[in-house]
């Protein structure tokens, strides 16, 4: 299930902080260890003063010189349950220099994604704009993403993940259905979704242009043709070299098992549940929180207008470049009776 | 004492006399010995003075062991401790040094056979030095097997050839194949893959070598015109696919559509060896860091890198800045209008590489050449001048403009139609289709267009026309334009080219000096912007403006189509951020001349140029 509570880029920010705080010694974190009751033995001791706080404080140093721009370049914050995914590997993988990207390339944050019932999906669009389409080419990628480099992937744990993923069912709704309105849903969602969102519709899994969805295009627009070159020389020499990525010109039509837990929705996470995205975009909640994890089953999505959820979650403003809500206007038209039926259907996918 | 104490004393004596071949160059110029043996820099330089003292002075407590070895052997053991200590420290503590470890091993393996074996072998009172027979032998074969090992890693690490990866259509071959650059030019493909990551500052844009105009195709790991070989170590070299590939987008955020045998606009072969020589120029081209990169990204077996960090790197530094000082000798460095994208000047390092003319302070810069449907061009002149009329001889000078030894031609050119890399690189060109114009075009216009082309451009530059393919002389006043190009060549430099294959039944015998430009045929011309020889006009609208008219200055390089005024885009942010500021008023890059047409009413220079995009 995604993590939409997990704020990634204050987590980077806090463990770039902390390494490079000047109380952040061998000492301190010896004592530390100790005070918590930890034995950190005499060795352990000897390399944290040799050279393991000397190395962690210049490893830190050097990333931040990579990925400085994005962390603290004035961009908008990625927030709670969304991460940028191509614009930190430009910089941690191939060393790009971020400050001479023209700035709208810097703002590519959307959501997690789901990563359950990966069989079904093979050879569809993977990632939002559909920029590769072999799972086990995804899966090392975001494995570089997440700090290994083509020399320390481990494939055989790697392949462990893979094999769980590949048939992990989605969880089922855990609230009560509907059923009279569901089974009125679902003749809705096959005439006018299941072309694009069902496993076997003849358009799920492909890239739909840009013009003709025309939700947000920073995502889209931030993953570059020259970064595919750069891509494909990722692994060299290997069976794992990366042969698979393609710039595209939209948004890949992704399958919707498991959707009640995927909130908020679209590729940026700027529509906070089903019944909002079924609204028209000029309708659409302008500012939520995301972050909360109380479920909101008449709107389908989490709860993102109390007070609690505003305090536990990062306030999304739709109006900010990376943000926007508009697009996606399938469904929008619907009488409301009609709309709750859909959803009432789509708690059951 | 016995004979294998007198070898032990000999390897002793070799060991002492080593140690001062690299301590006392140490003791004199620590900065330049440790950059000689691509060891990190040290600060102070008084340590690697202080540790050069020190070896000079264990050195000589060596000595002993080496006079007499079993007059007191732990001496003698104490000797070959030493070496063995040499080895733990720098093999195993200090990798950054091991060429020190594997010296010390040098020493450590024979010193501590030998020193066995005398110490157990009785002392004869009456042989005191003669070597037994048997010990001869013995001695004999272990020297012929490490000459024979040395030789066989020489062989495969520097000179053992694979066959290059062949490609089943010629198309693939035209931009991916072989033509035998790699073992003039070839960088070794672990230094080439990283060299963008150690060094993103000294390119104009992030994007590694993207950055250099380079073209990738989605899934490959070396851009069009990049050509991979083993010869020694995997090497990869340059091929035609390089300058004769181009690329155009209908809008920005589309990725580019790839036409073999188009001209490129964005490859820049001057910006890439200069990257790489200011690359080699570079405290970073060491050894350490470069060896660091890379293994980030593969694991090098045990010889591969020994190889790169002994031999290779080194290597191709001085490599390049020996070429950087051939080229500055040659007037070609500095000074001088960069190329910039899709530009090359193609003669100048043959004139003055191979041709052996002297530098002359020309500058050639021209904008690279579709070479689409050659098959219809035969009996026209090639290139820009004219220098050449035999198709055969264009492809094979061009091979060794890039690098490919006459050696090489040789045997390609022995081999048949279906194996020979250039024959098959001609029977491309000759057939390689033409595009069509990607945007719609108004037929009603066009036609109009066509009438006045007939009448005004096709006498030139159609098919058949009277004058098409032939040099128009540059004193014709409608003519008229730059003239560096021409100057570039000269008939000595055409007669030195006629000579220089003479011994071979290739030979080639073609070349000329003309006086003047080609009249070009305009195949695909709405995807040879920016217009003339030497790319100074941006679009066709503009070709047909008054040469004051023409935008003075204007960014090339950016590959997105320029439907109005057909070309590519050259002005505004993007195009500015990508592209190459081409600057009219600089040396061989005037805008002038041409003026065929510029007297035309607009409403004319409309049909025309809409007829224009159909050729």
């Amino acid at each position: 299930m995604p993590a939409h509570q997990l704020d990634l880029e204050n987590f980077f920010r806090f463990v770039e902080d902390a390494s490079l705080d000047d109380r952040v010694t061998a000492d301190s974190v010896i004592a530390t260890a100790e005070g918590m009751g930890d034995h950190v033995s005499i060795i352990q001791k000897l390399i944290l003063h040799l050279f393991l706080m000397d190395r962690l404080k210049l490893v830190t140093v050097s990333l931040q010189n990579r990925i400085g721009p994005l962390l603290n370049g004035g961009l908008p914050e990625w927030g709670r349950g969304r991460v940028d995914t191509f614009n930190p590997y430009k910089a941690i993988q191939f060393n790009w220099n971020l400050k001479l990207l023209p700035h709208d390339e810097l703002i590519g944050a959307a959501d997690f994604p789901s990563l359950w019932n990966q069989q079904p999906r093979e050879g569809m669009h993977l990632h939002w704009d559909g920029n590769n389409t072999s799972v086990d080419e995804r899966n090392l990628s975001a494995s570089l993403g997440a700090g290994v480099t083509p020399v320390t992937a481990d494939h055989a744990s790697l392949q462990r993940i893979h094999d769980w993923i590949w048939t992990l069912p989605p969880p089922k709704y855990p609230f009560a259905i509907d059923h009279g309105r569901s089974a009125r849903g679902k003749d809705i969602f096959t005439q006018a979704c299941a072309e694009c969102h069902s496993f076997g519709g003849r358009k799920t899994g492909t890239v739909e242009n840009i013009a003709t969805i025309n939700t947000d295009p920073y995502r889209l627009n931030s993953y570059t043709y020259a970064l595919t070159g750069n891509q494909a020389q990722l692994y060299p020499d290997s069976q794992y070299r990366f042969t698979h990525f393609t710039k595209t010109d939209g948004y890949a039509n992704q399958p919707l098992d498991g959707v009640w837990a995927r909130a908020p929705y679209l590729h940026n996470g700027s529509v906070p549940t089903l019944l909002d995205l079924l609204t028209d975009p000029a309708e659409r909640p302008k500012q939520f929180a995301r972050g909360y994890d109380v479920y909101n089953q008449q709107k389908v999505g989490f709860v993102y207008d109390t007070p609690q959820a505003k305090q536990a979650g990062t306030w999304y403003d739709t109006t900010i470049p990376g943000n926007g809500n508009g697009g996606h206007l399938f469904g929008t038209q619907l009488p409301l009776d009609q709309k709750l039926d859909l959803i009432e259907f789509m708690k059951t996918l | 004492m016995n004979s294998y104490a007198v070898w032990f004393g000999r390897v002793v004596w070799l060991g002492i006399f080593a140690n001062l071949a690299i301590a006392i160059p140490s003791l004199i110029m620590p900065g330049e010995t440790l950059a000689l043996f691509s060891f990190p820099s040290a600060f102070p330089l008084l340590w690697v003075t202080v540790s050069a003292l020190f070896l000079i002075l264990l050195s000589l407590f060596y000595i002993p062991a080496a006079r007499q070895p079993l007059r007191y052997p732990p001496v003698s053991w104490l000797t070959v401790l030493a070496r063995l200590v040499g080895v733990v420290f720098f093999l195993g503590f200090n990798r950054d040094y091991y060429t020190l470890g594997l010296f010390d091993l040098t020493f450590f393996i024979p010193e501590a056979i030998l020193l066995s074996l005398a110490v157990r072998t009785p002392v004869s009172p009456y042989a005191v030095t003669k070597i037994s027979p048997t010990v001869k032998f013995r001695l004999a074969a272990i020297g012929l097997l490490l000459v024979a090992m040395i030789g066989a890693l020489t062989y495969i690490q520097f000179f053992r050839q694979l066959p290059p990866a062949y490609y089943a259509s010629d198309e693939e071959h035209f931009l991916y194949g072989s033509i035998g650059t790699e073992s003039t030019s070839g960088v070794p493909y672990w230094i080439w893959l990283v060299l963008p990551r150690v060094f993103p500052d000294k390119l104009p844009n992030p994007g590694g070598y993207a950055a250099l105009g380079m073209v990738f195709a989605e899934g490959r790991d070396l851009p069009v015109g990049f050509s991979k070989q083993t010869i020694g170590v995997d090497r990869v070299g340059i091929n035609c696919a390089v300058c004769h590939t181009a690329t155009y987008r209908k809008n920005p955020l589309e990725k580019p559509t790839i036409i073999a045998a188009g001209p490129s606009l964005t490859q820049n072969p001057q910006a890439y060896l200069r990257f790489l020589i200011d690359c080699a120029g570079d405290p970073r081209f060491n050894s350490t860091t470069i060896m660091a990169e890379i293994a980030k990204n593969y694991p090098l077996s045990f010889l591969d890198a020994l190889t790169y960090r002994f031999v290779l790197i080194p290597v191709v530094k001085y490599t390049l800045l020996a070429q950087k000082n051939e080229y500055t000798n040659y007037g070609m460095f500095s000074n001088l209008t960069s190329a910039g994208g899709g530009r090359i000047d193609p003669f100048n390092l043959v004139k003055f590489r191979y041709l052996k003319q002297p530098p002359d302070g020309s500058l050639g810069n021209s904008d690279m050449e579709p070479v689409w449907n050659l098959k219809a061009h035969a009996g026209y002149f090639y290139h820009w001048d004219g220098l050449n009329t035999a198709l055969r001889e264009v492809v094979i000078s061009s091979a060794i403009g890039d690098g490919s030894p006459l050696k090489w031609v040789n045997t390609d050119w022995k081999k048949s139609d279906k194996e020979s890399s250039l024959k098959r690189i001609i029977n491309f060109i000759e057939n390689a289709p033409v595009p069509k114009y990607p945007f719609p075009v108004d037929s009603s216009l066009a036609a109009k267009g066509k009438a006045i082309y007939d009448q005004q451009c096709a006498g030139c530059h159609s098919p058949g026309g009277a004058r098409t393919g032939k040099v128009e002389p540059i004193d014709n006043p409608m003519l008229g334009t730059d003239r560096s190009r021409i100057d570039m060549w000269t008939q000595s430099a055409a007669t030195a080219y006629n000579e220089y294959t003479a011994s071979y039944d290739w030979r080639m015998t073609h070349f000329g000096k003309q006086n003047g430009y080609v009249n070009v045929t305009l195949e695909g011309l709405w995807l040879r912007g920016p217009y003339l020889h030497n790319g100074s006009v941006p679009s066709l609208t503009d070709l047909l403006k008054e040469p004051q008219q023409r935008p003075k200055v204007f960014y090339r390089a950016y590959d997105v189509l320029d439907p109005e005024n057909v070309g590519f885009i050259s002005q505004g942010p993007d195009a500015e951020r990508v592209g190459f500021r081409f600057d009219t008023t600089q040396r061989s890059n005037g805008n002038a001349g041409h003026l065929w047409g510029t007297t035309l009413p607009d409403e004319e220079k409309k049909q025309l140029v809409e007829y224009l995009k159909t050729l």
